[in-house]
């Protein structure tokens, strides 16, 4: 190496890492904001209870002797901490999980798919799961279930879109068909859906309406396994995220193309495979407790490639994030701007989402994707 | 390390895309393929890297064969880099470079990588480049992060599939110029249509043509004197040669020529070329030839 070159390579060196330094600033700016939100969202509700109070009653179960938010007119230290972690927590961390899932399984789609407008609704898993749902509601039949017949349903016909296109694609495993064996399943379950919403009843009709809308006001948690539809959506993300995590190089592959992943060692068809299934999974899980919370698992993913960029080590951690905070901050204005009506969270996403992607879109240089 | 390919064969339903290609690389050895367009030059070299999988004969890599080998394995001996870069994931020429580096990489980058990436960078003289959207760049400033990827493999083999395709003579001369300041060492495959850049860079070269190969010869023999019809009118089509075309035009891998495949185009064809289908002869020298004027 000779001594002028020096300099050159050093500076490369140098603004690479200034990169990676403010790709991880971005999670770690995320990770702050996460927390500050949940705070201000436990305040929000019938209830007045300080930002103060909320993150007292929040820490009074972790440790009871150091935290215990103080008694304010109307509510006792008790209610307050009662008021937090059975009425407004588990909607505030349901909100959170299904951000982080739903913004996953659509950056995973659009790495595998090579798509933008890839989501976790692209392959006809949302459609499906909402045939599902109409399928216990309006016709109150399922494969299992029992009482949870209308979250059994949605889960297990989001997995049988999900195995249609592998079946479909089992052949030929390119983005190109995967996306529109998705696509196809998805107006056959539409159609199937309102094929059914034609013949049921009108409050039947509403409440496959209403489901479809999403929403996160059925989230609970219970002190024994498997902890309601937290624990399990928890549980789903605890395994899968890492997997996912571990796989960030081969999804950075896939986006130079097949070929060249494959001479990079990749193997190309089992990891679309897999992560399809993986996406479809979290996805199901979530949509079967919430109903079809759309546009995250779209918009998330593009909003954190603009900030950061695209290699998944730090775009799939950024884009959990970015869909926590989204969800959560949707869900807060859902809740707060036409109290005590609650919006359903799906539209208010959309309107917060939007005007903050056209903005990031519209500052790009040349041809985003 | 040694590439022999024996006997591959590949074929799409319906038509045979490569017809029993045999080829020995030695190591640090630049072998060169020519060919016109669509005669399987593109095919040959995916089989050889396992992106396809040929349906007969096999590479071996010192010999192992190659589809026994781990993927990543095979990976950190053999180089691919391919003739077009696919739009997809903005990504920066860092990044994409350092891509060539996952076969090494678990999840984290080490101090080695980076600094095989930046010496690769340094190499090949773009670190202005380095922190630009490869989308944002012209085709010879892709083709030179394209070979730095692979470079960053620190490959044994590789294989170049058309490297100077589309760019000017002075872009294509500088690719010339860091494919032999950069190969050193490794043995390189480097098929192309393009005769000058062949004679350039290659040790030695084979002639393809509708899907097998017809010549196979050192550079400076081949240039001397072609053997094959085929190749004397490869080399008299060039400008300084006279630019004297070869009639009629390759045949399509669907539809093959009976007999010899090169006959209907061949000044010299004999009534055995139309009926009978010749077989590679090796002749005193060490050349081979496919056609019965030598036979």
């Amino acid at each position: 190496m000779s001594r002028e070159t020096l300099p050159k390579k050093e500076a490369v060196k140098e603004e690479y890492r200034s990169f990676i330094r403010q790709r991880i600033l971005f999670v770690l700016i995320l990770l702050v904001i996460t927390p500050l939100l949940v705070g201000y969202a436990a305040t929000l509700g019938s209830a007045d209870i300080s930002v103060k109070a909320a993150y007292d009653a929040i820490l009074h179960k972790f440790f009871p002797d150091r935290f215990n938010p103080a008694p304010t007119e109307k509510l006792d230290s008790g209610t307050i901490v009662t008021i937090l972690w059975t009425l407004r927590l588990p909607r505030i961390v349901l909100g959170i999980l299904a951000g982080i899932g739903l913004a996953l399984a659509g950056a995973v789609m659009q790495a595998i798919l090579k798509n933008p407008l890839a989501s976790p609704y692209t392959l006809g898993i949302a459609s499906a799961a909402s045939f599902g749902a109409s399928l216990a509601i309006i016709l109150g039949v399922g494969l299992v279930g029992g009482e949870h017949l209308i979250i059994a349903n949605a889960f297990i016909f989001a997995m049988i879109a999900a195995l249609l296109i592998y079946l479909l694609s089992i052949k030929r495993t390119s983005p190109e068909t995967m996306v529109l064996a998705g696509i196809a399943i998805m107006y056959l379950f539409s159609a199937m859906t309102s094929s059914l919403q034609y013949m049921g009843e009108a409050e039947e009709v509403q409440e496959v309406v209403y489901w479809m809308f999403g929403s996160l006001g059925r989230a609970d948690w219970q002190s024994s396994f498997p902890y309601g539809n937290i624990g399990i959506i928890a549980m789903v993300l605890l395994v899968t995220i890492p997997y996912l995590l571990l796989k960030s190089w081969d999804l950075n592959a896939l986006g130079a193309g097949d070929e060249t992943a494959k001479s990079l060692g990749v193997r190309v068809e089992r990891i679309r495979i897999t992560c399809m299934f993986i996406a479809s999974f979290i996805t199901a899980s979530i949509i079967a407790f919430t109903g079809t919370i759309g546009f995250i698992g779209l918009v998330c993913p593009h909003i954190t490639r603009m900030m950061i960029g695209s290699d998944h080590r730090f775009l799939l951690p950024g884009t959990c994030l970015t869909g926590a905070v989204l969800l959560l901050a949707a869900d807060t204005v859902a809740r707060t701007i036409v109290a005590p009506e609650i919006l359903p969270v799906g539209i208010v996403t959309a309107f917060m989402g939007v005007p903050l992607f056209v903005y990031l879109l519209m500052r790009q240089r040349g041809g985003y994707w | 390390m040694k590439l022999k390919i024996k006997d591959l064969t590949f074929s799409y339903p319906g038509h045979t895309i490569l017809d029993g290609i045999t080829v020995e690389i030695e190591p640090s050895e630049f072998f060169g393929i020519i060919g016109p367009n669509g005669t399987g030059k593109t095919t040959l070299i995916k089989c050889i890297d396992t992106i396809l999988k040929p349906h007969g004969g096999c590479v071996m890599l010192d010999g192992m064969e190659v589809r026994d080998l781990d993927k990543r394995e095979l990976a950190k001996r053999i180089g691919y880099v391919p003739q077009h870069a696919p739009g997809g994931f903005p990504a920066t020429v860092f990044d994409t470079i350092l891509m060539g580096r996952r076969p090494y990489i678990g999840w984290r980058v080490t101090e080695k990588d980076l600094e095989r990436v930046l010496e690769t960078v340094e190499l090949l003289g773009i670190e202005e480049l380095s922190l630009r959207p490869f989308g944002e760049l012209s085709g010879g400033e892709r083709q030179k992060v394209l070979v730095a990827r692979a470079l960053c493999q620190d490959p044994e083999v590789l294989l170049l599939d058309e490297p100077t395709k589309g760019l000017d003579v002075m872009v294509k001369r500088e690719i010339i110029r860091l494919m032999k300041e950069v190969t050193a060492k490794r043995s390189m495959l480097f098929i192309t249509h393009d005769l000058g850049a062949a004679a350039e860079i290659c040790d030695n070269i084979a002639v393809m043509y509708a899907g097998e190969l017809l010549e196979h010869a050192s550079v400076d023999s081949i240039f001397s004197e072609p053997l094959h019809p085929y190749s004397e009118g490869l080399l008299n089509s060039l400008p300084e040669r006279g630019l004297k075309p070869i009639r009629g035009i390759s045949p399509s891998l669907i539809d093959t020529p009976q007999g010899c495949r090169f006959h209907p185009r061949c000044d010299y064809a004999m009534e055995i070329c139309r009926e009978k289908h010749p077989e590679m002869v090796k002749l005193e020298d060490g050349r081979a030839v496919r056609c019965f004027l030598y036979a």
